[in-house]
């Protein structure tokens, strides 16, 4: 078994989780696809595809798994840094997609205000961190006058 | 007294090995929960659910404290298991009746090479459910289920004892309680610094 394997089989199941927690937690700033239904069936999409992939594509599963393949210390490390880069690779796609094609932007200021991650049910993540620093500038304003 | 441990451990292990071989359906889902990939990371995907779950403040806080609690006890009890390893080297099933590894152990896993007492995967697994558990009743139950079928998949293989796995499972669940109790709360700062960093980058 191969890291790179591991790398695309993580990436893509972990794509596909965060679109599902995406549409489940109403995060709109986080999704590709702004139709629940068409989301929900998609991500699980790539949930399953991911695995059928990367254990029965070859029958990796009665081949190659059968030696030892990636260790555990490599496999948590390669988990997180494919994880974290599946992250931010979404929150990028998501962000400009709604710059350019969703507007979500629209009627979000009389929406509740959110911190942390449940800010992006109303706003995309660039958005969201250029208003996380605009409120740190002020507060640092606050405390100098 | 081990003598009489290792005595039914074998004993258990020969009656389970007995059911390869007849059920092709059970040894086709035993080698998918036996894999060393299959369910650690769905373990991990769970997590990740978990880290973005809840529809108020404290019910995400908590499911946040949760996954970092989880995580932190898979680290330690990692740790533990090398400790441990390097203290006993206990031979596996299939090492003690060779007459099991091709038909049982090659038919379902592999051979693997670390010691067996005690069984990492059964304490990697124990202490992310114990680990969320103690802040996540319900998903703490929900973990325990892969918890269970992945040692339980290897002692079918005859790669563990189920003393192996109980030994693990002790040691995962002993892991995260040490987290849970001792080391979240006395470095509940930098763990906070971590979270509050997190959200701020509007991740967490």
């Amino acid at each position: 078994m191969r890291a790179w394997q591991y790398c695309v089989f993580v990436f893509t199941a972990v794509m596909g989780m965060l679109q599902l927690i995406a549409t489940c937690h109403q995060l709109k700033g986080m999704l590709f696809i702004r139709n629940k239904p068409v989301t929900l069936i998609l991500s699980i999409a790539a949930i399953a595809f991911a695995f059928w992939w990367f254990f029965f594509r070859d029958d990796r599963i009665d081949t190659v798994m059968r030696r030892t393949g990636v260790e555990g210390a490599q496999q948590f490390a390669v988990f997180c840094w494919t994880t974290f880069t599946a992250l931010i690779v979404t929150l990028v796609i998501s962000s400009l997609l709604q710059k350019f094609v969703y507007r979500l932007r629209e009627g979000a200021e009389q929406e509740e205000r959110l911190e942390g991650a449940y800010q992006l049910r109303y706003v995309s993540w660039f958005e969201a961190l250029k208003e996380a620093f605009r409120r740190r500038d002020e507060g640092d304003a606050g405390t100098h006058h | 007294m081990l003598g009489l441990i290792i005595e039914i451990d074998q004993s258990i292990v020969l009656w389970i090995s007995h059911l390869v071989g007849d059920y092709s359906i059970l040894d086709r889902i035993m080698t998918i929960l036996a894999n060393d990939y299959f369910l650690p990371v769905t373990i991990s995907l769970i997590l990740l659910y978990i880290w973005y779950m809840g529809h108020h403040y404290p019910e995400r806080h908590r499911n946040q404290m949760a996954v970092v609690c989880g995580a932190i006890s898979i680290g330690a009890c990692m740790g533990f298991v090398l400790i441990a390893n390097n203290v006993w080297r206990h031979p596996h099933p299939f090492q003690d009746m060779p007459q099991l590894l091709d038909p049982v152990t090659n038919h379902i896993f592999y051979p693997v090479h670390d010691p067996s007492f005690p069984s990492n995967s059964s304490a990697l697994t124990f202490a992310a459910a114990a680990g969320i558990w103690q802040y996540n009743r319900k998903w703490g139950l929900i973990l325990l289920v892969p918890a269970i079928l992945m040692p339980l998949a290897k002692v079918y293989a005859a790669v563990y004892y189920p003393s192996d796995v109980v030994g693990g499972a002790i040691l995962g669940i002993l892991s995260a309680y040490f987290v849970g109790k001792i080391f979240m709360p006395a470095l509940h700062v930098p763990v906070a610094i971590g979270i509050w960093f997190l959200r701020t980058l509007r991740v967490g």
